[in-house]
């Protein structure tokens, strides 16, 4: 993922390197559907210095993706085999793990309210977006 | 009853439609029927005369008078409702193209006439020739016996009024001018009005209860003919107003055609069914008037809820037309948004695998090209599911030479689920364009067949691709035998595997396995076909967003 976003990014990324350090060297459980995002993410993740534990494609995977645990955040695409990460979503903050979600949808309201609190990253995103959100989780 | 209002709802979408389409079709379909209700209602009105007529010219007195307290109908006034009832009809032969009917305009003329003459003979108690005795004898050749309760034979003066105010609006039912056409309206509604105020007259006895009452005297038979003549004159002209009101295929047409229909027939009703208790001494006239109230106020409460239901039904469908429509909406955002991402990580994976800048363009073109064949496949089958051989032919066959003929294929016929179609159209366009490059649809290996075969047991799909003839290695500069060239696209750039093996693995469920043999590239995949149930592929909105999450 060597695209102009990650590249140009040290200079403000050094303004925001305080919120932007404890990014680096997490652990992230991905549960995104679509092979080709999940693959562009990983290489996203990657560059901001995240390890991927686990990429999976369905909300009975994500479950038992968070059973087996390893990971220190979950970034969620909403809408993916099976249904709504939603549950999954439940399942990680239950352990007092921080979550992201990616969406297509727009202003809409994709997730029930007690989710409301993680942040919530539209389609399509650049690196420093991911990176941005990913921050935003953490710090919720 | 609930049909007709859902149909009204369907085609309140359609409302703002132009012109020359299926909805004006069905309005004139509607239309010719109306003109045939006006037909039918307007030859109610010249078969009451008709009978009329014969009652007085036989003796048989229930033909012109039912009873004696329901009026009779005197012979003028029969025949001037034949002559509306019959002008009306003539009228709806021409009266659609909006052109006058010349002879149905004569006809309500000369009713006009005659019911003025009867005004006037009641105004100054005159006897001229449209006189009650003398008419007679023209008509009959004898003196007619009195009936009990009239004064004499001469048209009402209530009758006359009413006639002749439904003469001039049916004179003018051809006519375009819009003052003539608020004549009309007005001139009908009055009539309709006195003809109600005598049917409900005699429904409370009062006809003849006092000299002005017997001087708006109007017989319950020739109530009934003219309230046939005014429906058929409303109906006649479908273009106007008022009967495209009722004649509408929306909502407001359904419930007026329900609830009309009842509101003119119900006082009828009432007032028959009043007069025969009077008659059997069930009822008398304060607990009859008590009951009639009461019977009208209970009908009009069951019409009114029977039409507010039909009306909050009809709504609700409108409601969740709207929200289905807002729903699609945000999904056709979602669906672009999820597009464009999956088009960018496409375009950087293929970026990050690109040996130059040509390998990038043709690379990104084609698999672009790839998942819009499968798109538009998936939106002919309106994203239900699509055929193997319809992917074959849209994504691997325009690869396989003239007429496809370097592809052997054979399988049964196998519906792909909307999920499993854009997994398998990228994967089978890698493996087309790769065995273009590299492999048996190359041009320099033209012996080179690619065979594709399927089957599915247990809803599980099994594919396999296997190339043969492929171009043959070419000897490198130091005589030593260089790699297969089937090896070099999808096995040296490792990208397009990955991409196969990835897709079908992650995104399906599946197995993809490509291997480099002798003959050329093998590639078999393994797809379960009926997702585990825990697949619903349906968002926690409820709606079925399998093929649009993409």
């Amino acid at each position: 993922m060597s695209s102009p976003s990650s590249n140009d990014n040290p200079k403000p990324g050094s303004a925001i390197e305080p919120s932007a350090s404890p990014l680096s060297a997490k652990r992230v459980l991905l549960v995104e559907d679509n092979f080709m995002v999940a693959t562009a993410m990983q290489a996203m993740l990657a560059s901001l210095g995240l390890e991927v534990v686990a990429t999976v494609a369905s909300v009975a995977e994500g479950l038992a993706a968070v059973d087996r645990g390893g990971f220190d955040i979950a970034l969620l695409d909403v809408s993916i085999i099976g249904g709504s990460s939603e549950a999954v979503a439940r399942k990680v903050a239950d352990l007092g793990l921080p979550v992201a979600f990616v969406t297509g949808y727009g202003a809409v309201a994709v997730v029930a309210n007690d989710l409301h609190r993680w942040p919530r990253l539209c389609k399509p995103f650049g690196a420093a977006e991911l990176r941005a959100t990913l921050g935003e989780a953490l710090r919720a | 009853m609930s049909d007709g209002l859902a149909m009204a709802s369907a085609d309140h979408a359609m409302a703002k439609a132009p012109p020359g389409d299926p909805q004006t079709q069905r309005f004139d379909g509607l239309s010719v029927r109306a003109q045939s209700i006006a037909c039918l209602c307007a030859g109610v009105g010249v078969l009451t005369g008709y009978a009329a007529l014969i009652g007085h010219a036989l003796l048989i007195p229930v033909l012109h008078n039912w009873r004696h307290d329901l009026g009779t109908v005197v012979p003028n006034t029969a025949l001037v409702m034949i002559a509306l009832g019959l002008a009306v009809m003539m009228q709806v032969g021409s009266g659609f193209t909006g052109r006058m009917h010349k002879a149905g305009i004569g006809l309500s003329i000369f009713c006009l006439c005659m019911m003025i003459g009867a005004m006037v003979e009641h105004l100054f108690n005159w006897t001229i020739w449209l006189g009650e005795t003398k008419f007679d004898d023209m008509l009959f050749g004898r003196d007619l016996p009195l009936t009990p309760g009239h004064v004499n034979f001469r048209t009402g003066f209530g009758a006359a009024m009413t006639f002749g105010l439904m003469s001039i609006s049916v004179a003018v039912l051809g006519t375009r001018s819009t003052v003539w056409l608020y004549i009309s309206t007005l001139c009908t509604v009055t009539a309709m009005t006195l003809s109600l105020i005598f049917v409900m007259g005699h429904g409370f006895a009062v006809s003849d209860a006092s000299i002005f009452w017997a001087k708006l005297d109007m017989s319950l038979q020739a109530t009934i003919g003219s309230m046939g003549v005014l429906v058929s004159a409303v109906l006649a002209r479908p273009d106007r107003p008022a009967a495209r009101t009722i004649l509408s295929h929306l909502a407001g047409g359904v419930t007026a055609r329900r609830l009309l229909p009842v509101c003119v027939c119900a006082p009828v009703v009432l007032a028959i069914l009043y007069s025969l208790g009077k008659e059997f001494a069930l009822i008398e006239y304060s607990s009859g008037t008590a009951i009639m109230t009461a019977m009208v106020i209970v009908m009009m409460t069951l019409m009114v809820l029977v039409s507010s239901s039909a009306l909050n039904r009809s709504d609700r469908h409108r409601r969740a037309a709207e929200a289905r429509q807002t729903r699609l909406m945000n999904e056709l955002d979602h669906r672009v948004k999820n597009n464009l991402a999956a088009v960018l990580a496409l375009f950087d994976q293929t970026v990050a695998h690109s040996r130059d800048i040509d390998a990038l363009q043709s690379g990104f073109r084609e698999r672009l090209v790839a998942l819009a064949r499968a798109h538009e496949a998936l939106a002919e089958s309106h994203w239900c599911s699509v055929s193997i051989g319809t992917m074959i032919d849209t994504v691997v066959a325009p690869f396989a030479g003239p007429g496809g003929r370097r592809l052997l294929r054979s399988g049964p016929t196998t519906e792909l689920p909307a999920n499993a179609v854009l997994p398998l159209a990228v994967t089978l366009s890698e493996l087309a364009t790769n065995a273009t490059k590299y492999g048996a649809f190359n041009h320099s290996a033209s012996l080179g067949q690619v065979e594709l075969k399927w089957e599915t047991v247990n809803s599980m799909l099994m594919l396999e691709w296997v190339e043969r003839g492929g171009p043959v290695p070419q000897r490198g500069a130091d005589g030593a035998t260089a790699e297969p060239p089937v090896t070099r696209g999808i096995g040296r750039r490792g990208f397009g595997v990955t991409l196969i093996e990835g897709m079908i693995a992650h995104e399906l469920g599946g197995r993809a396995e490509v291997r480099f043999e002798a003959g050329g590239l093998r590639c078999s995949i393994r797809v379960p076909l009926s997702p585990d149930p825990d697949d619903t592929r349906t968002d926690s909105r409820g709606l079925d967003v399998s093929a649009l999450r993409r």
